[in-house]
């Protein structure tokens, strides 16, 4: 019986989806990584338009690589790995940033526990045991921010509403690949898949400090993410 | 009563818009559409400027204290409006792009796909 299950499980189609913008420090690396520790799972990497070597990286070492022509940003770069995904029959996508702070180890644990709960989306939280690179004070604090304000409006409790490393079953998939938020989309799309009643889990995840290029928030922008993040969670809840 | 030399001044400053503005459709510089409010605009800031008594109206209606004031406060009026417009037109068009640009790139990998085989 188990046999069986595990037979059928293999036949899933996976999906890893990588958004790369100017990560030639780490892409190549990322990749190989992602070939050794979850050799059952596709992969696709978005290079969002990068000004440096990202693309040529790509190709010289045979990666698969979506190019965008123009600079999507972050949530119109992860977007076209679902359109990918749902374009080319993928049961199950997950988004893994090339950045080197997401542990491609976790995706099998991952999927066990999509298939095994029957969930919707699971999250991979950092917050739950709250082990490895905890983001800076200021960070956690808009976190905590964020998860309460989805607790008040959805009533539901994500104690990593800004993680990236999130997997996603068809029917999300088929979501994302029509809709999905510009820029930070995490909080947002995440309100907008607990409002249609679907079933999110998470399970606890270690991430590490990126081993290099830059995170797309810094302190400057820091304010207008909390405002925009924000508004767009309540424009999502009451649409 | 509005000043004379800031009724001139206006009624100089909208005959040359509004020749600018049909200078630059011809040259299909701007789209027709898209000039259409502020040609729209042009034409009541001159109608304005030529029978101030619409605005001696507009000003006691508003119990605004002088006319140029009520000039200023209609023409602000009409340019929120279209800025509004305007932000609008960019999320289309923003949508649009990213539509356009994602359509593109997967086609790039479907068509690099077949030419492997």
């Amino acid at each position: 019986m188990k046999e069986e299950r595990s037979m059928s499980a293999e036949r899933l189609r996976k999906l890893i989806i990588i958004p790369a913008y100017n990560e030639e420090e780490n892409i190549v690396n990322t990749v190989s990584e992602i070939k050794r520790l979850a050799p059952d799972f596709d992969y696709v990497v978005i290079n969002d338009c990068s000004a440096d070597n990202t693309l040529k990286l790509c190709r010289e070492n045979k990666i698969n690589v979506v190019d965008l022509p123009v600079n999507l940003g972050i949530g119109g770069a992860v977007q076209t790995g679902y359109k990918y995904a749902y374009k080319y029959g993928y049961d199950y996508a997950v988004q893994l940033d090339g950045d080197g702070q997401h542990d491609p180890s976790y995706l099998n644990e991952m999927f066990d526990k999509i298939v095994a709960e029957k969930a919707d989306m699971v999250i991979g939280s950092r917050f739950i045991e709250k082990e490895g690179f905890q983001s800076y004070a200021i960070r956690r604090m808009g976190i905590r921010y964020f998860s309460m304000l989805i607790r008040i409006l959805t009533g539901r409790t994500i104690t990593d509403p800004t993680s990236g490393l999130r997997m996603t079953n068809r029917s999300i998939i088929e979501k994302f690949a029509s809709e999905y938020p510009r820029d930070y989309p995490e909080p947002e799309s995440t309100v907008s898949v607990l409002k249609e009643k679907k079933k999110v889990v998470e399970i606890p995840v270690i991430m590490n400090e990126r081993k290099g290029g830059h995170s797309s928030i810094n302190i400057k922008s820091g304010v207008y993410y909390m405002i925009k993040v924000t508004i767009a969670i309540i424009v999502e809840r009451i649409r | 009563m509005l000043g004379l030399r800031l009724q001139t001044a206006l009624i100089v400053i909208c005959v040359c818009a509004f020749i600018y503005l049909f200078y630059k459709m011809k040259k299909k510089k701007v789209d027709v559409k898209y000039s259409l409010p502020w040609l729209f605009l042009d034409a009541v800031m001159l109608i304005m400027a030529i029978f101030p008594r619409i605005l001696v109206g507009l000003r006691n209606l508003l119990g605004i204290q002088t006319v140029s004031n009520a000039v200023f406060f209609a023409a602000l009026l009409f340019l929120l409006a279209i800025v509004y417009v305007m932000s609008r037109t960019i999320s289309r068009l923003n949508n649009e792009i990213r539509e356009l640009a994602q359509r593109v790139a997967l086609d790039e990998v479907e068509k690099n796909n077949t030419g492997d085989e």
